[in-house]
């Protein structure tokens, strides 16, 4: 017993020099923020375009549309921790040697690492919800204190299945030795299975039949649901499971792969 | 505060140790990369074969050896990075690859060329999380954190943000944090690399003092082979992944140091057929003429009972200045080591 808050101690410093690591650089905020208004006002504007210039209209009304859309890309915005890039480029420069001389768990010790920067991204992330509720003139999320408990423990899971991805990704840099590759794969398959520019309600059949039985859109579209209460909290249960399921075999699943490759390390740099 | 030292079984074990991996190796140019995307040959390299070695607790070993030795291998193997392809480790009672973090906690570590220290935050929170990720007594930590920033001098560095230090800044900061937990085994790699003569001098103090002080053993790698004079009773010699010699820094002077040296100055330099003649002459007598550039010659010997005759002819045939007697330093037997090694292979 006397090891758990040994072990909270370590992760309260842990996060916090991660945080401050972060801070050390004012100019990442305003390019980061850059980015996201950019890709933001993209993808908004050009679905409120579709929406408008389609006869048939689409499945999902226009005011429905737009909340989802922000809080989609919000969600996303405060779950892009890029984990993976960091970790590939300590395996490329032999530094992640001294990451497995620390006397701690290694999937551990990054999970409070990546909670820094969604901590982070989601100060960011609410600033610019602030500004997109303004801006289009969209409802705030009106949560009663069931459905807004619901979405909060939709978040908390969405952030161990996104990291449990990350680390499965960051795995293949074991492999590869150099993680562009691999970085770019998570980024591509996330944006198209996670619902982060579209609800899956909208894909075809079959592309929507993958993106359920992947894992991506527990990290996006899930909590996006919840938060605008397309799902009422009394039916949330299995959707939370959903994502508990996919936090905890992720990360059994990174557990596992960790000892595998690490028995096929190579330490490059000397 | 001097931690009892464990009497119990050795610092490092190992038996019939060795590593091998596979390296890809594709043809030159941007052909050769173009085509190594689908085909490069592989071919396996043996870093390490069939080590035994044997350390005991306390005990300061230098393992030294050219580029490529593997020394650096040795110490991932050491620390639990690596897992050897074959053979039996132990490590102050763990089997480093299993029990990895269990041992983590015993040891400290720096690798010259890959810093702990946090980059972007004062290496005072580095100093912070190592205290907590390794649960140090508040009395140790207190005495260590005093006792490296005193001897390393980092008292002014302390707030500073890593990526704003110098790399001889860096590498004492480095340093010290190998030391805060009072670890039982300290491996160093290369930790002077980067220093200037002062800043050695202050990181060889620390091992002398962190090791007389608290009862560490030591396993040091260096090309700075003061280092190990000054730290270590034992030298572990190693060539292309097996071991060379291993015994005391005594015992590796008289098996590589039994060359001496006579270097006499001189009045005027010498012409080139003077120093042809003397060369032949030289080594009639048992010596062998190493160098007669300008005023200065250097005459090597092995058997004592040639220094009467040597000394005899340079007084006669040269117009000596003055003169005087050396023995190998250990960097000019390490050299003279490499260098056969190299003639052997090449």
């Amino acid at each position: 017993m006397a090891e758990i808050p040994r072990f909270a101690g370590t992760a309260r410093v842990l996060f916090s020099t991660a945080v401050q690591g972060r801070l050390a650089y004012a100019k990442y905020f305003f390019l980061s923020l850059l980015g996201f208004f950019v890709s933001f006002g993209l993808t908004l504007m050009l679905w409120l375009y579709v929406n408008d210039h389609r006869t048939g209209g689409l499945a999902v009304g226009r005011e429905d549309l737009v909340a989802y859309l922000v809080l989609a890309l919000a969600v996303n915005f405060i779950f892009s921790f890029s984990l993976d890039s960091f970790l590939a480029g300590r395996i490329r420069t032999g530094l992640i040697a001294v990451d497995l001389l620390k006397p701690m768990n290694f999937q551990w010790m990054y999970f409070f690492i990546a909670l820094a920067d969604v901590v982070i991204q989601a100060c960011m992330g609410a600033a610019v919800l602030l500004i997109a509720f303004c801006v289009f003139s969209i409802r705030p999320l009106k949560l009663d204190a069931a459905q807004g408990a619901v979405f909060f423990c939709s978040l908390a899971l969405a952030m161990l299945v996104q990291y449990g991805i990350c680390f499965i990704f960051t795995l293949g840099a074991f492999f590869t030795n150099f993680g562009y590759g691999i970085f770019n794969l998570r980024l591509m398959t996330q944006a198209t299975f996670s619902g982060v520019f579209a609800p899956l309600l909208l894909y075809p059949q079959s592309l929507r039949a993958v993106a359920y039985a992947l894992p991506f859109h527990c990290v996006v579209q899930t909590p996006a649901m919840l938060g605008l209460s397309w799902v009422p909290a009394g039916q949330a249960l299995p959707l939370l499971g959903e994502q508990a399921a996919w936090a905890a075999g992720l990360f059994l699943a990174g557990q596992l792969g960790f000892r595998w490759v690490i028995g096929r390390l190579t330490i490059q740099g000397g | 505060m001097a931690r009892a030292i464990e009497s119990a079984g050795p610092a490092i074990e190992t038996k019939g140790l060795t590593k091998s991996y596979v390296r890809r190796v594709t043809k030159p140019g941007l052909m050769g990369s173009l085509t190594g995307l689908f085909h490069a040959e592989k071919r396996e390299v043996s870093a390490l074969r069939g080590l035994d070695l044997r350390v005991l607790r306390g005990e300061a070993v230098g393992l030294i050896g050219e580029n490529g030795a593997g020394k650096s291998t040795t110490m991932k193997l050491l620390t639990g990075i690596l897992r050897p392809s074959s053979g039996d480790l132990r490590v102050l009672g763990h089997q480093p690859f299993r029990e990895r973090k269990a041992l983590a906690r015993k040891i400290g570590v720096v690798f010259g060329q890959k810093p702990q220290l946090l980059w972007d935050i004062a290496v005072r929170e580095t100093f912070e999380l190592l205290r907590v990720m390794y649960r140090i007594p508040d009395p140790v930590y207190a005495e260590t954190s005093a006792l490296v920033t005193k001897l390393l001098g980092l008292e002014p560095l302390l707030g500073v943000p890593v990526r704003l230090l110098s790399l001889g800044q860096r590498m004492r900061a480095d340093l010290a944090c190998s030391f805060l937990h009072a670890p039982q085994l300290v491996f160093l790699d290369e930790p002077t690399i980067g220093l200037d003569v002062l800043a050695k001098e202050q990181a060889r103090q620390l091992i002398k003092t962190m090791r007389r002080k608290y009862g560490m053993s030591l396993i040091l790698t260096t090309h700075d082979l003061k280092d190990i004079t000054d730290t270590c009773q034992r030298v572990v010699l190693l060539d292309k992944g097996s071991l060379l010699f291993d015994g005391s820094l005594p015992a590796f002077e008289d098996k590589f140091a039994r060359e001496k040296r006579i270097i006499v100055q001189l009045e005027r330099p010498l012409s080139a057929a003077a120093r042809k003649a003397l060369g032949t002459r030289l080594s009639r007598l048992g010596g062998r003429l190493l160098r007669a550039s300008g005023i200065e010659v250097a005459v090597a010997y092995e058997r004592p009972e040639a220094v009467r005759g040597l000394t005899q002819a340079l007084v006669q045939k040269l117009e000596v200045a003055d003169m005087a007697f050396e023995k190998s330093d250990m960097e000019s037997i390490v050299r003279r080591i490499y260098g056969r090694q190299g003639a052997k292979r090449g």
